[in-house]
């Protein structure tokens, strides 16, 4: 067998390791379970033992799991992710180990054992395929949650920072779109929302990974904040869609000119031009524009 | 009717995120129950669901993105003006829609894309998955109705809805509408009502119960084109761009389901 932690080789059935010390046979994920979790978890590590040896023979078969590159394993079953109906926090254990066979399909016959989540520590041949030993112990995680944890918290402060400016900018000018020729606080508006999405994206997808691997806190947190961050930012950024604070008259008909926008018989004056800004630029992007239209004709 | 909702008097927000929304997350939680009930693992739907909707999102906006560029490349130098002036405008013209179809296929990415990934297998994800899909497209028309796009032709009888005006869509308000939305509503829910009866009853695949609400989608949504009155989506020949995509996809569909079933 190997040591669950640091992966040395150890006499099958030793209790601890010989070279690191740590205790064998009880459940070590890269999680801590609670003390009451690990005292369940060591009794039924006995029972289930004779059960594994049954099972090994068709996880031989099984794709081992993620972290590994797959031996020559037959491709039949993808990654299963089976539930160990009575043990609540293995549960959350349970997906990156070697599993046995059944795919999506859920319970396997024999009922696993916490020893099915984390390190075979039952030395069975087929689990102990000396890559997944020689690697990095899953004590620690192969995935790092942190990233996901970093995105999460970048995604729900740039939401914020967004609605901050949206606040400030409204408190300026209310329904006025004047400060639409200054583009300054709009856009910022709307490209930190934007940020918030893409940072949500990436969060939520680098939790995904990490609570795959391990469903502690921090993969947890970074998938939640993530999520509620996403949601947020999304709607932040349609919200500057439909809204039509800045639109003037004019952009609008240069959308109606441009294609696949029928205005019709609008009654553009409910469009006003704001051509009573007091700056230059803004009069001469609108000159501009007028221009241009009314050369092209409507 | 309610195009947004104020949120304590300053945020506007488009209703028909709100119901998009709320259908993803209620199509998620149900699929999750689902999951739970036939001893599948919910955390996988809910995963591959993150990743469908990041999916949808992605493909949604990026068709509609592509739909744009040739008008914004034939009339570019208003589309300079238009950007000088108003930068906001401008790139609201070019991001801020969705294509339905965009969204489908990014959604169909993400789960491939999810499986491939974790080795989770397909199959059974996309059994569970499948009888929601509709489910969820039904919300995003109950959307579509208080947002007031996808609309009806102008219609005076019975179940008539008269609009306000809605500065999305200018014509809306000129005539009382057939609420086509809700029309595609209820037969979208139909349709996950069956898929889900063929999920419990029937073994068929994951993939066949896809390929029969394609097949049902895109029948139906060549007969509802008729019925609907916002014809500024582009029109090819006689038909408008949903009706040649929906006769583009039956054939997909139809070779979706009759495709043997791999064996194992």
């Amino acid at each position: 067998m190997f040591c669950e932690k640091c992966g040395a080789q150890l006499p099958d059935g030793s209790k601890f390791c010989t070279t690191c010390g740590a205790p064998q046979g009880v459940s070590a994920p890269a999680v801590n379970p609670a003390p009451v979790v690990q005292e369940a978890v060591a009794e039924t590590v006995n029972e289930a033992e004779k059960a594994v040896s049954e099972a090994a023979d068709q996880v031989s078969e099984a794709i081992p799991s993620n972290p590994e590159p797959t031996p020559a394993a037959p491709v039949f079953q993808a990654q299963p992710t089976p539930q160990p109906v009575p043990q609540p926090a293995p549960a959350y254990q349970a997906q990156p180990a070697p599993q046995p066979a059944p795919g999506f399909q859920g319970q396997p016959a024999p009922q696993p054992a916490p020893g099915f989540q984390g390190q075979p520590q039952y030395g069975q041949a087929p689990y102990g395929q000396a890559p997944q030993y020689a690697q990095a112990p899953l004590a620690g995680g192969p995935v790092n949650e942190t990233p996901g944890l970093i995105c999460g918290i970048a995604s729900l402060s740039l939401t914020v920072i967004s609605l901050i400016v949206y606040f400030i900018w409204s408190a300026k000018v209310g329904k006025n779109a004047l400060f639409a020729a200054k583009m300054g606080l709009p856009v910022t508006c709307l490209l930190t929302a934007l940020l918030g999405v893409i940072a949500g994206i990436v969060g939520l997808v680098l939790s995904v990974k990490a609570k795959k691997a391990s469903n502690n806190t921090k993969g947890k947190g970074g998938f939640i904040m993530s999520l509620i961050g996403l949601i947020l930012a999304s709607i932040l950024t349609f919200s500057c869609g439909t809204c039509s604070v800045c639109s003037s008259c004019a952009s609008k008909k240069a959308m109606d000119y441009i294609g696949n926008y029928d205005f019709g018989d609008i009654d553009w004056s409910d469009f006003s031009d704001y051509s009573d800004y007091d700056s230059d630029d803004y009069d001469e992007a609108l000159q501009e524009l007028n221009d241009l239209l009314n050369s092209l004709g409507d | 009717m309610y195009p947004q909702i104020r949120l304590f008097g300053v945020v506007t927000i488009p209703t028909y995120m709100l119901s998009f929304i709320a259908g993803l997350a209620l199509s998620v939680l149900f699929a999750m129950r689902l999951a739970k009930k036939d001893g599948k693992d919910r955390y996988d739907v809910l995963y591959a669901a993150i990743y469908m909707v990041i999916g949808i999102g992605i493909g949604a906006k990026l068709f509609f993105f592509l739909s744009r560029i040739p008008n914004i490349i034939r009339n570019f130098d208003i589309y300079k003006a238009l950007w000088k002036l108003n930068k906001l405008e401008a790139l609201n013209y070019l991001f801020g829609g969705l294509v339905f179809y965009g969204g489908l296929i990014g959604a169909l990415l993400g789960i491939i894309i999810y499986c491939r990934q974790y080795k989770v297998e397909l199959e059974p994800l996309i059994r569970i998955i499948a009888p929601f899909i509709p489910f969820a497209h039904a919300f995003g028309r109950i959307g579509c109705f208080l947002g007031g796009c996808c609309y009806g032709i102008a219609y005076d009888g019975p179940l008539a809805c008269h609009f306000d005006y809605n500065p999305l869509s200018p014509h809306l308000n000129e005539a009382p509408r057939f609420p086509v939305q809700l029309l595609e509503a209820l037969l979208n829910f139909i349709c996950a009502g069956v898929l889900y009866i063929l999920y419990k009853k029937t073994r068929l695949s994951g993939r066949k119960l896809v390929a029969i609400y394609l097949i049902y989608y895109t029948i139906a949504r060549f007969f509802l084109e008729y019925l609907r009155g916002d014809t500024e989506r582009g029109h090819v020949g006689l038909l408008s761009t949903s009706q040649i995509i929906s006769i583009v996809l039956l054939p997909v569909a139809l070779i979706m389901f009759f495709i043997p079933e791999k064996t194992a």
